[in-house]
């Protein structure tokens, strides 16, 4: 049986806010690289690159990002499992990301890099900073519902 | 004065005291503070990238610092409104805090670094200089970090425990609250003044331990407390 009490974040408070931070600089470099392609995408931000251009040269970084920040989502959502399963707002908040992580790598990445009408451009690239934005939005409501 | 107290007269402004008092404001200023940190961060990150060479290369990074120049000053608005607002409605707390008075410092070393850069990378129309931009991208990556880092730990400060009372009964803070003591409901102001009355000469302690009444009060009951106060001290 797991039993929380020994978790190592439990136990080093210090360990509990490294991994905050870490999370949420991890976020901001994966997160915000996409939303990088995605202003690109609505034709705002370094217009000497198209977006496929700017995605090709973060898409790298911005993996190690997300990967590093789903890490460490994790290594907190283990230190009470049964409580953040258990919380609507934190289920929402984990299926977003799911879906949002699925929409990165499907729809978004071939939109990127094809050659799509701009109105489909655009819708792709709201709904992918609508999707990160409410994700942000539900982890921080998760500890104020 | 201390900070502190500081503190308090700035969060007593209506507008900082809505905001703590919202139970929905509060966490949509957190969030969106956040968010900002998560969308416009990456602004920050492709800029210092190609400041150090290793992104886009083919692009000047005078051209790039240009067109991303607007979206940055947007989301530092958004985010230091934000910001403002947070901070303000908890100054009490956040005034003394190290955490965040060291992010404070950093924020400051973040516009001190853009003035010293300003010429040679910033706002420069020649191509910049490899050194100066290496050095300009480590300055603002460990800055950044670090405001980040120090905004998130700015929670895991615990305020030292309030001077015990009994120890020092003729304390200076007369008025400040105590948590491990006996606490009225702040608005029976009759209870207050009652209190007040029967301390009258008695242990200064229970009226130290007694709510102010001049903060939620009329006036009879501030001066009923004041008078209290002042001929307790004379007595003692």
């Amino acid at each position: 049986m797991y039993d929380t009490s020994t978790n190592f974040l439990n136990v080093h408070e210090w360990a509990y806010g490294v991994t905050e931070i870490v999370h949420i600089l991890s976020l901001a470099v994966g997160v915000g690289l996409i939303a990088l392609v995605d202003l690109r995408l609505l034709g705002f931000g370094i217009g000497r690159a198209s977006a496929e251009r700017l995605w090709r040269a973060t898409a790298v970084v911005s993996l190690m990002g997300l990967v590093l920040s789903v890490t460490t989502g994790l290594m907190i959502f283990s230190t009470d499992p049964v409580r953040y399963f258990g919380h609507p707002t934190m289920r929402f908040k984990l299926v977003l990301v799911l879906l949002a992580l699925a929409f990165n790598y499907t729809v978004h990445n071939r939109v990127v890099c094809g050659h799509y009408p701009r109105k489909a451009c655009g819708s792709v690239a709201v709904l992918s900073l609508m999707m990160w934005v409410t994700a942000v939005f539900s982890g921080i409501f998760y500890s104020f519902t | 004065m201390s900070l502190a107290s500081v503190g308090q007269g700035v969060q007593a402004f209506p507008l900082f005291t809505a905001v703590r008092e919202s139970r929905l404001v509060y966490p949509i200023l957190l969030s969106t503070h956040l968010a900002c940190i998560a969308i416009f961060g990456g602004l920050v990150l492709i800029t210092n990238l190609r400041l150090l060479g290793w992104a886009l290369t083919d692009i000047p990074a005078t051209d790039m610092i240009r067109s991303l120049r607007r979206w940055k000053q947007f989301g530092f608005v958004v985010m230091a409104t934000c910001g403002v607002l947070l901070a303000g409605s908890k100054a009490s707390e956040y005034l003394p805090n190290p955490f965040f008075q060291l992010k404070m410092a950093l924020l400051t070393g973040i516009a001190l670094h853009g003035v010293y850069f300003r010429r040679t990378v910033y706002r420069t129309v020649m191509p910049v200089e490899p050194t100066k931009a290496r050095a300009a991208a480590v300055m603002s990556l460990i800055l950044w970090v670090g405001v980040v880092s120090m905004g998130r730990w700015i929670a895991y400060y615990d305020p030292p425990p309030p001077p015990d009372e009994t120890a020092a009964p003729r304390s200076r803070h007369m008025n400040l609250q105590t948590t491990n003591s006996v606490r009225l409901p702040t608005t029976t102001c009759a209870t207050v003044a009652v209190i007040q009355v029967t301390a009258f000469g008695g242990p200064m302690r229970i009226m130290n331990n007694t709510a102010v009444p001049s903060e939620t009060c009329t006036s009879i009951a501030a001066i009923t407390n004041r008078a209290a106060r002042f001929s307790a001290r004379v007595a003692c």
